[in-house]
């Protein structure tokens, strides 16, 4: 044991509630990048856990200003009134030329554009959000201004679906299915991005802890208004033939969502948060099979939760060859999982741990972490409460004080980061890539070290390169210097030293993997946040893009207190 | 002439730890700006502006050299001058160790440049020691009280100021002192010149499309598949 002085997480999860001794996934074992990038929604993904608290708080949703010409332009305000504050959406509508319609982040125009506003903005205020909106990055925004988001059409749906209802018919459900969306957005932006709020400002208000809890709840309003903006473009185009889309077929709708490499950095510069997030869900895995027993309901709950992942799963189609043929395995993996928990006897002990080591031992990463979703659905009573501890509140300045001497960390960081020390960096293919910030898109790509040019500008994400570098120069220093004399005379291992010191990180602190290793998969980072979310349907376009869907089968603001607000992630087969 | 811009805390301190690495500090010490600068904009002290000067300074320096020898009660740098920004983070790292007024001496710094940015750090230590620092730089100025955690509204005396010949700090005393700078609330106005040059800085952190990014397609791949 290295004498590295621990100071105590200020913050801990503590777990009061299933007993001392559970037993969580080791971090060797889950913070694996394969492993992460395998990862599926569970109930403590952000836009479920949203849902929940909205629901369950009582907020109700309405139009305030309804603004839109027939030919689908022009603004729309629907307001969130909850039991402390309210908030709006404000939406701008605009006719965007089908040629300037790109998903990339970068773009400079769009179908529709989004603020979700701190109150009802009065009519100065709607008149700067519409100069402002509309220009997204270009635009400045005040505290008052939460989140920012823009979407556009799929054009394969969106049309179709309005003709449909103008012409008096329902579009057909197979076809709403190939897409599951009419619009998606390429970006949500919170915590101050051009001068909007900080998450500080909103982080201590009832409802709102949680991370993302924001966000989500701007993507499920956007939702709304897409609905809306479809059946009145269809009464505008067809009078009096129009119909409205059918209630159950409008919720085969989620809203889509573009996702680059900006996702990636986040995760890895947020390691606190990041590994909050993963032990919260690992708690949750713990509690549940940390039960002795399962009764008949549960288990047969658990049996029908299967069986509707199933169904969700035989509809998750993507074209990419390497996901296609982990989607044909994981579908497999759940008649596998099925058939042994049907095997289980009435009275087997612990049989959601026994259900856990199974997996692990005979299912393919996509099939285990699945696994894992499944085993936590059905307890909500058991685990729900971890969705509002997943928050990592940042402190303004970390605090003063390294303790510590040079030989310490150094023998810290031979016990607990030997991955970061196997691979030999010395080779090519080692660190073969860079992440970097793009001068043309101030958006983070991945470069080639060896063959590009800006590997001098670098982001500090080869998180594991930078530990051996730090352990190197720590082993020529004298092993009682402290680590504050060792910083003034090497101050460029000053991050990793931080990173590798903060209390705040836990057991789940760091990703076990080469992030800048020739055999990166930049997706594995990408999914595994989108999972937190709560995204579904992940459609990878190349190693580095891809296509989800939020909010798919979840009810709408409109009918939000007429339906459970959390049984929709996976639909009933029976509809 | 530039207009304020209002500006998050997050936005604040993303631009000033992207414009201290730009000036060439390792990242670990950029992120030290970064909250810096926004501690003290938080405040409604003009934290970048005084990063912007420090800056100046270190980029065409060698700022290694700008750290403060910590040893005995009169700290100095190799270069002559101290850095703030680099004498906040050595005070800080020092602050569960003896420094020369934990026992209820003095520490004097000699010739530090911008000793604003120290602030955010002597708030920290004042955290870490439990009793509020007397700041005072030269003689015959009143002390500023710093900390835990807050900076007396006298430290507005520190913005602007780009050279304190010495900077003495020393435990305070029972002694009345001007009550602490309370937490702006909301958006916070910043010099459209200072953001300007700032974002400069940062630029060069970014890196150029080149013909190989260009080629590899570093971002997205494949062309954005349109349905």
């Amino acid at each position: 044991m290295s004498g590295f002085p621990r100071r105590r997480r200020p913050d801990p999860v503590e777990d009061g509630r299933a007993g001392r001794g559970l037993r969580l996934r080791a971090p060797e074992t889950v913070m694996r990048l394969a492993r992460l990038g395998a990862f599926h929604q569970t109930r403590l993904s952000f836009l479920r856990a949203t849902l929940r608290r909205v629901a369950a708080d009582g907020y109700r949703f309405g139009y305030e200003r309804w603004e839109i010409g027939e030919g689908g332009v022009g603004a729309a305000v629907y307001a969130a009134r909850g039991p402390e504050r309210d908030y709006s959406l404000v939406c701008f509508a605009h006719n965007l030329d089908p040629a300037m319609r790109t998903d990339r982040v970068i773009a400079e125009a769009w179908d529709a554009t989004f603020v979700l506003y701190d109150g009802i903005p009065d009519d100065s205020e709607l008149d700067r959000l519409r100069v402002n909106a509309p220009k997204q990055e270009a635009g400045r925004y005040r505290h008052t201004d939460l989140i920012l988001s823009r979407a556009n059409r799929s054009a394969r749906l969106f049309d179709h679906v309005v003709d449909c209802l103008a012409a008096g018919r329902q579009p057909a459900a197979a076809r709403l299915d190939e897409t599951g969306y009419v619009m998606r957005t390429t970006a949500v932006y919170g915590n101050g991005k051009f001068g909007i709020a900080d998450r500080h400002r909103y982080a201590g208000r009832a409802g709102f802890g949680g991370p993302f809890r924001m966000e989500m709840l701007t993507v499920w309003m956007i939702r709304q208004f897409v609905a809306d903006l479809v059946d009145y473009m269809a009464r505008a185009g067809g009078g009096a033939r129009a119909v409205a889309l059918d209630r159950a077929l409008r919720r085969r709708l989620g809203i889509g969502n573009s996702t680059g490499l900006g996702l990636g950095p986040f995760i890895v510069n947020h390691p606190a948060l990041f590994a909050r997030w993963i032990e919260c869900r690992e708690l949750a895995l713990a509690r549940v099979c940390a039960l002795e027993k399962a009764s008949a309901e549960t288990r047969r709950e658990f049996r029908q939760w299967i069986a509707r992942a199933r169904a969700d799963v035989a509809a998750w189609a993507v074209a990419e060859p390497a996901q296609a043929g982990k989607i044909a395995r994981l579908a497999d993996d759940l008649g596998r999982l099925d058939t042994f928990a049907a095997g289980l006897s009435a009275d087997a002990a612990a049989p959601w741990a026994r259900i856990r080591d199974w997996a692990a031992e005979h299912l393919s990463l996509e099939g285990q972490e699945l696994a894992v979703s499944l085993l936590i659905e059905p307890h909500g009573g058991l685990v729900d409460d971890l969705a509002d501890r997943m928050a990592v509140e940042e402190a303004e300045m970390p605090p003063a004080g390294l303790s510590g001497r040079v030989g310490d960390l150094r023998g810290l960081i031979e016990e607990e980061h030997g991955w970061a020390l196997e691979p030999d960096y010395a080779r090519p293919d080692a660190q073969a890539r860079f992440w970097y910030v793009s001068a043309n898109k101030l958006e983070p790509r991945l470069g080639q070290r060896w063959e590009e040019p800006g590997a001098d500008r670098e982001l500090p994400l080869a998180t594991g390169r930078d530990i051996a570098a730090c352990h190197a120069d720590l082993g020529r220093a004298a092993p009682d210097e402290t680590l504050a004399d060792f910083l003034l005379r090497r101050p460029e291992h000053r991050h990793t030293v931080r990173r590798l010191s903060d209390p705040d990180l836990g057991p789940y602190g760091h990703i076990r993997d080469n992030l800048v290793g020739a055999g990166l998969l930049p997706l594995d980072l990408l999914r595994c946040k989108l999972a937190f979310f709560g995204a579904t349907h992940f459609d990878p376009k190349s190693d580095r893009w891809l296509r989800i869907n939020m909010f798919r089968h979840a009810p709408y603001p409109d009918e939000l207190h007429a339906m459970p607000p959390d049984d929709w992630i996976y639909p009933r087969p029976d509809g | 002439m530039v207009e304020p811009m209002l500006c998050s805390l997050n936005e604040i301190r993303a631009l000033a730890t992207g414009a201290a690495r730009g000036a060439g500090l390792p990242w670990g010490v950029a992120e030290e700006a970064g909250r810096a600068a926004r501690w003290l904009e938080a405040r409604g002290l003009a934290g970048l502006a005084a990063l912007e000067g420090a800056l100046e300074h270190l980029s065409a320096t060698d700022w290694r050299r700008c750290f403060p020898v910590p040893e005995g009660a009169v700290w100095r740098a190799e270069a002559g001058e101290i850095d703030g920004l680099l004498a906040g983070i050595a005070l800080a790292d020092r602050a569960d160790g003896p420094l020369p007024f934990s026992g209820g001496g003095a520490l004097v710094l000699t010739g530090v440049r911008r000793p604003l940015l120290a602030v955010p750090f002597l708030a920290g230590v004042a955290g870490v020691c439990g009793a509020r620092l007397a700041v005072s730089v030269g003689a015959g100025t009143p002390a500023i009280g710093i900390g835990p955690q807050s900076a007396g509204a006298s430290c507005r005396a520190l913005e602007g100021m780009a050279l304190a010949e010495t900077v003495r700090i020393a435990k305070a005393g029972d002694g009345a002192m001007p009550p602490d700078l309370p937490r702006l609330d909301g958006s916070i106005p910043v010099d459209g010149e200072v953001y300007a040059r700032l974002a400069r800085r940062a630029a060069r952190t970014h890196v150029p499309e080149s013909a190989e990014s260009r080629a590899r397609g570093a971002g997205a791949g494949d062309p954005i598949e349109i349905d």
